[in-house]
């Protein structure tokens, strides 16, 4: 079974074309270079692929993976 | 069985004069053409220079639907448009008598957006309803009229522009007719896209702050919304033809953001080729968006004859809506402009 964390690198790296060497629990969105759209487009994803309800505002560009991981298991979510 | 339907017999767009590359934006504020492709897909956008204003660029998109339909008579004219010459009246009967029409009812309908789809249903009811044998609707909007100067953001997004169609009674089955619409709105999220200042609202608590007559919008909800909108009524309406979204060769969306457009295909699962782009070209044109893509698609051949098109909108409002036919053939003639032709022609039997 795979963890939220697993599944949100998977989803950062088939959907948005994230190099999955980047990715680690610190990093936050900024380093990854996505921009403002790019999160919301990612919050599409993540409400889509995991049922989460994450407002249109939540993932900023300091928001680390770690935190988001934080958010989506906060509603309920294990993967 | 026969059944009166409203049927596109013409097609036209228009384009103001002034062109605006990124890098003319980026030599007056800060922004560089990187961050303005990377972020919309918007490369130059057109503007209407002083003294040209809605009702002057909606005229010549009108004369070239007239031209490509033949005709120089309509029994209606239906002008969407959020940009008015005035507060009060409407533009369209302004429209109207410029173009020659005589004394036709003429009006404006305002949906931001999604307004051509809008002005397309109702026109089209007009006609079911044989209240009229044929309508002219044009949207047209200049937005650079209401933009803040020193907003890189909506700078680099809109333009200016004008697309319109001809519309005549025919039947259901003929190529051409418009098949369905699917129509909605979401007024407890007007805040998202608006021009707080101008109207009856503001007045009527005495406040007149310049700076509130700029257009603004929430660009995160905005996309979320444009996405899941455009999306939901697509489907909508191609599920209530029986049509397989496969099955459609061409969708028209607001012209946006690529982002978006490209986001409403992955939504629907269409494939590139679906997808009718040109506001690389353009920007966003609001109101004229959708026929101004539709016209450049069907000079270029990207939509060809017998080819299923959805057009579909999302704007201020919220509105969002839809529409269906099976494209005619028609004669339309390039929007003026550096506008190169983008996909390949091809007919419905080789696509």
């Amino acid at each position: 079974m795979s963890t939220v964390q697993e599944k949100l690198t998977d989803l950062l790296v088939t959907q948005l074309g994230v190099p999955a060497a980047k990715i680690e629990p610190g990093i936050s969105y900024k380093d990854l270079a996505l921009d403002s759209l790019a999160l919301i487009e990612f919050t599409m994803i993540l409400n889509r692929e995991l049922g989460t309800d994450l407002s249109d505002d939540l993932l900023q560009a300091e928001t680390t993976v770690a935190e988001t991981v934080e958010f989506i298991e906060a509603q309920g979510v294990r993967a | 069985m026969s059944e009166r339907a409203a049927v596109l017999t013409g097609l036209g767009g228009w384009l103001p004069p002034v062109r605006i590359t990124n890098d003319d934006l980026a030599r007056e504020l800060d922004t560089t053409d990187e961050w303005i492709t990377t972020r919309t897909g918007i490369r130059q956008r057109f503007v209407v220079p002083p003294g040209l204003s809605t009702s002057g660029v909606a005229v010549e998109a009108g004369r070239r639907a007239l031209a490509s339909a033949g005709t120089g008579s309509v029994d209606v004219l239906v002008l969407a448009t959020s940009t008015p010459d005035h507060p009060c009246p409407a533009t369209a009967p302004e429209v109207a008598a410029r173009l020659g029409l005589g004394e036709i009812p003429a009006f404006d309908v305002a949906a931001v957006c999604t307004g051509f789809v809008y002005a397309l249903a109702t026109a089209a009811g007009l006609i079911t309803a044989r209240i009229a044998g044929s309508a002219l609707v044009i949207g047209a909007d200049t937005f650079s009229t209401i933009l803040d100067p020193a907003d890189r953001t909506t700078r680099a997004i809109f333009g200016d522009g004008a697309g319109a169609v001809v519309l005549r009674a025919g039947d259901r089955s003929e190529q051409g007719a418009l098949l369905g619409f699917d129509l909605a709105s979401d007024g407890s999220q007007s805040e998202l896209i608006t021009v707080p200042g101008g109207g009856s609202e503001h007045r009527s608590r005495g406040l007149a702050e310049p700076a509130d007559s700029y257009f603004t919008m929430q660009g995160r909800s905005v996309f979320r919304n444009a996405v899941t909108r455009m999306s939901q009524s697509s489907r909508r309406l191609a599920e209530r033809l029986d049509w397989p979204l496969t099955s459609v060769d061409r969708l028209v969306a607001h012209q946006a953001n690529i982002r978006i457009l490209s986001a409403v295909g992955s939504e629907l699962g269409l494939r590139e080729e679906q997808l009718v782009v040109n506001l690389d070209r353009v920007g966003n044109t609001v109101a004229a968006s959708v026929p101004l893509a539709l016209a450049e698609a069907a000079h270029s051949g990207a939509v060809a004859p017998g080819h299923r098109v959805l057009l579909c909108g999302f704007g201020g409002g919220l509105t969002w809506g839809a529409a269906a036919l099976e494209f005619p053939r028609l004669t339309v003639a390039p929007p003026p402009g550096p506008v190169a032709p983008r996909a390949p022609a091809t007919d419905r039997a080789t696509a």
